[in-house]
């Protein structure tokens, strides 16, 4: 084995400007798949946190149907005197939360009235939560502690003002149906700013008030409708079996991570990663050819030694384990290669960032730069791939080199 | 790799009971027919021969004659169309593929006319290498490659590539590589076409030496009438017939 070994290596060897093309092409076809992988998987996380950071979070509580239609009395379960919420403070893999009302709405102001989306919110636990308090563009943020006569604040996005033709200290009149009565109950607010999120479903139809003032409004007393979460590893949000998911999914509550409240976000991810599948079978079949054509080069110009191995005794079983310690030894040297381009790229464009702010893709705008990162995927499947898969196409040429009929192959000396 | 046993034993028993040299290699009424599309074109009709151990035979004649042919047969490189080559009674015409590489491995020792020497291994492995494949011992291996390097006059010159050669070091090397496994017959072709007169003749002599000497058989497939001259026994082959056999040995000393 050692010779065969020792056979394969100075062969591949013997004509160094194509080992070191070959090699060079093979080894970036692979540090192109590890750097698709780093980008793509970045570029999903990205997209990821631009949806959940905002505003959502990675994770909701709520009572289960609420986000269907968003009825008033579809209040989160078991929460008396918050205890769900001195339940959550405890919990270790969670790093912030935050409670929320609500409610469709109305907002009439002087000139024009716009359907809404009321949130009550609680500013100070927010700003843990979402970006709320980094997006006021105009005016200030809810005051908090105040009590219900006092906060008469209301936090409106841009559109929404244009739309209605209102600006910080105007006067809106927010309309809400009221819990169990479904009598309408109107109330007076002053806007005390204008936020914007560079999201235009956000902008357009969504206002905030202190969360006391939207329980009271609503007549829901202290009860909630959401529970905003982050977890302190955002990929955790996205299991379907997690032990807390089912510790705060009882008594008619659901728990969901980013996955299911942005279904669209989690099926343009699995499109993304459908993409990566496809580009990694494009690649490795471009690398395929590479190098089924090197060896192939390499196996004409050496017809009559094979034929001369063959002649001396070695079984075709030998012959072509040479050619797949070839196919080895270039996958090898290759996948070394690719490793140290990839390490690279990665490495530089991890620190630089690709500049994607602005774009707007699948609702979303990326307001960050998108990093590739390192995984360890990036650094055991793929070259374990491409190695195996270099020794499946070398089958093909040590099957060709195996079936040589030396006296044919010889007929030109004998 | 295991090691193949080889038939040594027998050696010592002609040296206490002298006997009938037997046939190391013999044909019977072999015929081999090529097809090249809708002709047939028979390139050996009816050939029978026996080399006997100690044989140093020359088998000549015109091109297309079938000594190629004939060569091939005779090495299991390739299989005839009729008619049965045997190798110490045991017809090679019958053996699978993997059967054929390790007769050719333990019994056939190769020249080749371009010398054909791997060109990636040194002098060491390329003379090395049958041995590794029969699965000789390093021990072993060593020693037979020392012994065939001085008695090639290659000493020396073990590190070296083909390529840093000179034609007859090169068929020195080649007719180390073939003689180092201990075959039962080498099969020669046209060894020295490629070579000076003066190369030619030393080759000859050394193989010459190597038969006198170590008992090895050879047989030559060949123009060059310094290997006619000197052979024990000449064939000639004559539109895929034997024409002439002359100096056919009914017993050759062992």
């Amino acid at each position: 084995m050692w010779m065969l070994i020792k056979l394969a290596w100075r062969n591949i060897f013997r004509n160094k400007r194509r080992t070191i093309l070959s090699g060079l092409a093979i080894g970036v076809g692979l540090a192109a798949m590890m750097f698709a992988d780093a980008l793509i998987v970045s570029l999903g996380e990205t997209m990821v946190h631009s949806a959940t950071v905002n505003f959502s979070g990675n994770a909701q509580i709520h009572k289960k149907g609420f986000l269907k239609d968003f009825e008033v009395e579809k209040v989160i379960a078991d929460n008396y005197n918050n205890k769900l919420l001195l339940n959550l403070q405890k919990e270790e893999l969670i790093k912030s939360f935050a409670p929320r009302v609500v409610s469709y709405g109305m907002l009439t102001s002087t000139s024009d009235a716009n359907n809404i989306m009321l949130y009550g919110i609680d500013p100070e636990m927010e700003k843990k939560v979402s970006k709320i308090s980094e997006v006021i563009i105009k005016g200030t943020n809810l005051d908090t502690n105040l009590n219900i006569k006092e906060s008469r604040k209301i936090l409106v996005g841009k559109k929404l003002a244009d739309n209605l033709n209102i600006d910080v200290g105007d006067r809106v009149v927010v309309t809400v149906v009221r819990s169990i009565t479904g009598d309408l109950s109107q109330e007076m607010f002053r806007i005390g700013g204008i936020f914007s999120f560079g999201i235009r479903e956000m902008d357009e139809n969504i206002a905030f008030m202190n969360i006391n003032v939207a329980q009271n409004l609503l007549n829901i007393g202290n009860n909630i409708h959401e529970i905003a979460l982050n977890f302190k590893d955002i990929n955790i949000a996205a299991q379907e079996k997690l032990p807390f998911k089912e510790k705060y999914s009882q008594n008619g509550n659901e728990t969901l991570g980013w996955n299911k409240m942005f279904k669209d976000l989690a099926t343009i991810l699995n499109f993304t990663q459908f993409s990566l599948f496809i580009l990694t079978i494009i690649l490795f079949s471009v690398i395929a050819f590479g190098i089924m054509n090197t060896l192939f080069m390499s196996l004409y110009e050496r017809m009559f030694e094979f034929a001369v191995l063959r002649a001396v005794g070695t079984r075709s079983k030998l012959v072509a384990t040479m050619i797949i310690y070839e196919a080895l030894i270039l996958a090898l040297i290759s996948t070394v290669v690719g490793i140290i381009i990839g390490v690279i790229f990665i490495y530089i464009f991890s620190h630089q960032g690709i500049d994607y702010r602005g774009i707007e893709y699948a609702h979303l705008v990326f307001k960050d730069k998108i990093y590739p990162h390192f995984r360890l995927i990036q650094f055991i499947i793929y070259p374990l791939c491409l190695i195996i898969f270099t020794m499946l196409v070398g089958l093909y040429p040590a099957f060709y080199a195996a079936s040589i009929v030396p006296a044919k192959a010889l007929r030109k000396t004998f | 790799m295991k090691e193949h046993p080889k038939e040594h034993s027998k050696e010592h028993l002609v040296k206490e009971y002298p006997v009938i040299n037997p046939d190391i290699l013999r044909t019977e009424n072999i015929i081999k027919t090529y097809k090249s599309g809708e002709i047939e074109v028979e390139a050996l009709k009816g050939v029978n021969i026996s080399i006997k151990k100690g044989e140093f035979t020359a088998i000549a004649g015109p091109s297309g004659s079938g000594k190629s042919t004939f060569l091939n047969l005779l090495s299991g490189l390739d299989r005839p169309t009729k008619g049965v080559v045997y190798l110490k009674e045991k017809p090679i015409s019958e053996m699978s593929g993997n059967q054929l590489s390790d007769f050719r491995r333990d019994h056939i020792g190769f020249i080749f006319q371009s010398y054909n020497l791997i060109p990636v291994l040194t002098v060491k492995e390329n003379i090395e290498y049958i041995m590794l494949i029969q699965g000789i011992s390093e021990g072993e291996r060593k020693k037979r490659v020392n012994d065939i390097l001085h008695a090639v006059g290659l000493m020396g010159m073990e590190k070296r590539r083909p390529s840093q050669l000179s034609g007859g070091q090169q068929q020195r090397v080649a007719i180390a590589r073939a003689v180092v496994s201990r075959p039962d017959v080498i099969l020669a072709d046209e060894p020295t076409a490629n070579l000076d007169s003066e190369t030619a003749n030393n080759l000859i002599d050394m193989m010459r030496s190597l038969n006198e000497t170590k008992g090895i058989t050879f047989l030559f497939s060949t123009h060059d009438k310094k290997i006619m001259d000197r052979s024990k026994r000449l064939i000639i082959l004559k539109d895929g017939r034997i024409d002439s056999d002359k100096g056919l040995p009914d017993q050759l000393s062992l």
